[in-house]
C-alpha cells in the first residue's frame, strides 16, 4: 500500500474547536441572538400596542377658591395647543377662563388667594397647590367684569363650565379661571394632542440589529483563534515546527551547486555517512525527528540520470558476476547539509537510500536486496517527493512500508 | 426550594422590567420657566389695541349720537372726559360736534407699553380725517388691572410735526417717568416751562428752550387781538397756564427722548372797562356760557392737552410741541 493510498483511506481527524470557539459559538452567539430577537419584539410592541398615546388628558379637582391659574409653561406642557375644560361645582355659577400674560394675571389677582396648576404629577393628573398673589387687592369702583377686561387675549364664559382652546409656544401665556364665586370648587381638565410622539421603537430596532450582527460575527470571525489570525498577519511564511515535514521548493534549489558541493565533500562524507548511519540507528525520537524532517527532492533529469547510471552498474555487475551493492543510504542524501551535524552531511552520490527507522535493531545495514528497478523506483521515490502538511510519523511509516 | 424561589424571583423581575419598557408615554414634561424676556413683552397685542380703540370710539360715538356724556366714563377719563363733555354741551347748542372732535378709526402707529405695573399708558396715532384734518395722537391709560384702558387725551398733531421714532408694537415701548433724566429737561419740567411759555410768550425765560409751534402762535395771536379790543374799552385780559399735577403721560422713544402728553389748564380772565359787560369770545364759550348773566368780568377755563417731544440732553435740540388740543370747559361771569 502506498502512502497516498493510506492517506486516502485513513480519515482525516478534524482539529477539535478551541475553547474560545466553543464559547463564542455556543454561549455568546445564542445570548446575542436572544437579545436581538427580544429587541426586535420590544421594538414592534413599542411601535404598535405600546405606542405612546397621542391624546394626553390630565385632570385635577380644586376647591375653596375662586381663581385657578396655570403656571407659565403649563399650557404648552405637552404640546403647543391645549384644550382646557373647567366644570364648576355650582352648575348655576358663571365660569370664565381667560388667557393672558402672567403679569396681567398677577395684577388681577393682587392680594387674592388662588390655586396654582403647577404641571403634571402623572400623565393623567394635574398637580395643584394653593397660593396667594402678592400685593394689595386693587378692586375698587369702576372695575370691569372679569370677562370684559382688556388684558385677556381670549376669554370664554359659560354657566356651570367652560372650554377654551389656547396655544402657548413661548411659555408667555397662562390661563386664569374665575369660578364666579368665592370658595368654589371645580374640576379642571387639560387635553393636549401631541404632534410628535417619542419613538421608543427605534432604539430597540437599532439594538436588535446590532445584536444580530454581533451574533453572526461571534459565530464566525470572532470564534477564530486570535493567535492564528495574528500569526498569519505577521508571519506570512510559517516556519515548520519540530516533527513536521520540511517543505522544500524544488524550483528554489540549485542542484548543480549541490552536486558540486557534494562532489567536493564526497570523501569526507563517505566516512561521515557511516557514522551517521550508526547515529541514526542508535537514535531515539530526536534522530527520528531529524530524519523525518528532511525530505529529498529529485528533479526529473536527476532521476533519469540515476536510472541510466543504475542500469549501467547493473549491467556491469551482471557482467562481472557478483557485486555487493552495499549501499547504506539515507534520506539525508538529498537534504541540505547541516554544518552543525556532520551526520546530516551524508553524501549519497549514488542515489537515494532510506535510513533505518527508530526501533529497528542497531545493526549494520543488511545487504541490499537485489535491485528491482521498477518497484524500487516508484514506490520509494514517490514517497520522497515533497508532501504538504503530512505528519512525520505517517511519513516514517510509509517509508518503512515502502521498504 | 431556594433555587425555585430564585427562579421565580428572576422571572418576576424580568417580567416587570419588560413591562416597564412598554406602555410608556415618556418622561413627564416639566414646565419650562418663562424666560426673562417675557416680562419685557408688550402688555397688549396689536389686536388688543384695536379692540380697545374700537371700544373707545364706539363709546364716543354713542355719546355723540345721544348728545349725552354720561356714559363716557366707562371708556374716557382725564382731560379728555372734560373736553368731550364740553364738546357735547357745545354741540347741543350748535347742532353738532365741531369737526375738530372727529377721531379717525384707522391708526397709523401704536406705541404699546411693556411695563408690568399700573397705571399703564398706550399711544395710538391715527390717520388723517376724511376732511384732511391732521392726525390725532390718542392717549390711553389703564389705571388699575381691574379697570380697562380709557381714552385719557387727544392731541391734534401740528401740520408738519415730526414725531420721534418708537419701537414696533411687537416689541413694545417702555413708559417714561415725570422725572426722567438724560433729557434737555425732565418731562415734568418741560410741561411746566411750556405752560410758562404759553403764558408769557417770547417774554418767558424758557422761550428759547422751545421751538415755535402753532399753539403758541394761536394763543399769542388771539390774546393780542383780545388785548387790543379790551384796551379800546379800557379793559384788561390775562391768561394763566398751569400744568395739572399728575396729569402727564410719557413714553420713551427709541432715540432716547420722551414723548410727553400733559394737561395744562388755563384761565382766561377778561375784564371790560367803562362799565361794559365782558361777553364770550367765541361760539364755544357762548354755548358753554349759555343763559348766564354777563358781568364786567368773564373767566373762561380751558383745557389744553399738549404733546411735547423732549429730546435727549446731548442732542442739542429744543423741546418741540408736536400736537395739542385746546377746548374751553367752563365759562363763568365773575
Amino acid at each position: 500500500m502506498t502512502v497516498e493510498e493510506r492517506e486516502q483511506e485513513e480519515p482525516q481527524v478534524p482539529a477539535a474547536p478551541s475553547r474560545r470557539a466553543r464559547i463564542m459559538r455556543f454561549v455568546v452567539t445564542p445570548i446575542l441572538g436572544v437579545i436581538a430577537v427580544a429587541c426586535i419584539v420590544l421594538g414592534v410592541l413599542n411601535a404598535t400596542i405600546w405606542k405612546p398615546d397621542r391624546d394626553i388628558t390630565a385632570e385635577a379637582s380644586v376647591s375653596g377658591t375662586r381663581y385657578v391659574v396655570t403656571d407659565p409653561g403649563v399650557l404648552g406642557l405637552v404640546d403647543d395647543a391645549v384644550t382646557m375644560t373647567v366644570t364648576g361645582g355650582n352648575a348655576e355659577a358663571t365660569v370664565c377662563t381667560a388667557i393672558g400674560s402672567m403679569k396681567d394675571v398677577a395684577g388681577w389677582l393682587s392680594g387674592t388667594p388662588y390655586v396654582r396648576v403647577t404641571g403634571l404629577s402623572e400623565w393623567t393628573v394635574l398637580s395643584t397647590t394653593d397660593a396667594e398673589a402678592q400685593g394689595e387687592s386693587l378692586a375698587g369702583d369702576g372695575d370691569v367684569a372679569f370677562a370684559d377686561s382688556d388684558m385677556w387675549t381670549s376669554v370664554a364664559c359659560d354657566t356651570g363650565g367652560v372650554t377654551v382652546e389656547a396655544t402657548d409656544e413661548d411659555s408667555s401665556r397662562v390661563a386664569l379661571v374665575d369660578l364666579g364665586e368665592d370658595e368654589a370648587s371645580a374640576d379642571i381638565a387639560m387635553q393636549w394632542v401631541r404632534q410628535s410622539l417619542p419613538n421608543y421603537a427605534l432604539p430597540f430596532y437599532i439594538g436588535g440589529g446590532v445584536s444580530a450582527v454581533l451574533a453572526v460575527l461571534s459565530a464566525t470571525v470572532l470564534a477564530m483563534p486570535w493567535g492564528g489570525r495574528r500569526k498569519r498577519e505577521t508571519e506570512p511564511e510559517e516556519q515548520p515546527s519540530d516533527g513536521e515535514p520540511t517543505i522544500v521548493d524544488p524550483a528554489a534549489r540549485n542542484l548543480v551547486a549541490d552536486q558540486l558541493e557534494s562532489s567536493d565533500t564526497a570523501e569526507a562524507a563517505a566516512d561521515a555517512s557511516e557514522d551517521a548511519s550508526g547515529d541514526v540507528s542508535d537514535g531515539g525520537d530526536d534522530a527520528d525527528a531529524d530524519v523525518s524532517d528532511q525530505t529529498s527532492v529529485i528533479s526529473q533529469d536527476e532521476l533519469m540520470a540515476y536510472f541510466a547510471r543504475f542500469a549501467q552498474e547493473d549491467t556491469k555487475s551482471d557482467a562481472a558476476g557478483t557485486q555487493d551493492a552495499d549501499a547504506s543510504v539515507s534520506t539525508d542524501a538529498a537534504a541540505e547539509p547541516d554544518a552543525d551535524d556532520p551526520a546530516d552531511e551524508t553524501p549519497s552520490p549514488e542515489g537515494l537510500s532510506f535510513s533505518p527507522m527508530p526501533g529497528e535493531p542497531e545493526s549494520p545495514a543488511p545487504p541490499a536486496p537485489p535491485v528491482d528497478i521498477p518497484e524500487l523506483s516508484f514506490d520509494g521515490l514517490v514517497t520522497m517527493l515533497p508532501q504538504d502538511d503530512e505528519p512525520s510519523a505517517a511519513q516514517s511509516d510509509d517509508v518503512k512500508e515502502g521498504e | 426550594m431556594r433555587t425555585r424561589m430564585t427562579t421565580m424571583l428572576a422571572a418576576a423581575l424580568a417580567v416587570g422590567l419588560t413591562l416597564g419598557l412598554g406602555a410608556c408615554d415618556g418622561q413627564l414634561p416639566e414646565p419650562q420657566a418663562a424666560s426673562a424676556e417675557v416680562d419685557q413683552m408688550p402688555d397688549l397685542t396689536p389686536e388688543q389695541e384695536q379692540k380697545i380703540r374700537t371700544a373707545v370710539l364706539e363709546t364716543l360715538d354713542k355719546a355723540t349720537q345721544d348728545m349725552n356724556g354720561e356714559g363716557l366714563g366707562v371708556r374716557v377719563t382725564g382731560p379728555m372726559l372734560e373736553v368731550r363733555n364740553s364738546a357735547i354741551t357745545v354741540g347741543k347748542a350748535t347742532g353738532g360736534l365741531d369737526k375738530t372732535n372727529t377721531i379717525p378709526t384707522d391708526m397709523m402707529q401704536t406705541v404699546i407699553p411693556t411695563d408690568s405695573g399700573w397705571p399703564r399708558t398706550m399711544y395710538t396715532i391715527t390717520t388723517t380725517t376724511e376732511d384732511q384734518q391732521s392726525q390725532r395722537l390718542l392717549v390711553f391709560t389703564q389705571d388699575s388691572p381691574r379697570q380697562n384702558y380709557k381714552l385719557w387725551g387727544v392731541a391734534r398733531l401740528f401740520p408738519g410735526a415730526q414725531l420721534p421714532r418708537f419701537t414696533v408694537p411687537e416689541i413694545g415701548t417702555q413708559m417714561g417717568l415725570p422725572n426722567d433724566t438724560g433729557l434737555v429737561a425732565t418731562p415734568q419740567e418741560a410741561v411746566e416751562r411750556y405752560a410758562d411759555v404759553l403764558q408769557n410768550g417770547s417774554n418767558s425765560e424758557f422761550a428759547d428752550q422751545f421751538a415755535d409751534d402753532s399753539l403758541r402762535q394761536t394763543i399769542a395771536s388771539v390774546a393780542q387781538t383780545v388785548q387790543e379790543g379790551m384796551e379800546r374799552n379800557n379793559g384788561t385780559q390775562s391768561q394763566t397756564f398751569t400744568a395739572v399735577p399728575d396729569a402727564i403721560k410719557i413714553m420713551r422713544s427709541s432715540d432716547g427722548g420722551d414723548l410727553v402728553v400733559a394737561q395744562i389748564n388755563s384761565e382766561w380772565t377778561r375784564a371790560a372797562g367803562d362799565g361794559r359787560e365782558s361777553l364770550p369770545a367765541s361760539d364755544e364759550e357762548e354755548a358753554l356760557f349759555g343763559d348766564g348773566t354777563a358781568t364786567s368780568t368773564m373767566k373762561v377755563t380751558y383745557v389744553n392737552i399738549v404733546a411735547l417731544y423732549v429730546p435727549p440732553e446731548d442732542s442739542g435740540e429744543q423741546i418741540t410741541a408736536v400736537g395739542a388740543e385746546r377746548k374751553p370747559i367752563k365759562v363763568e361771569a365773575v
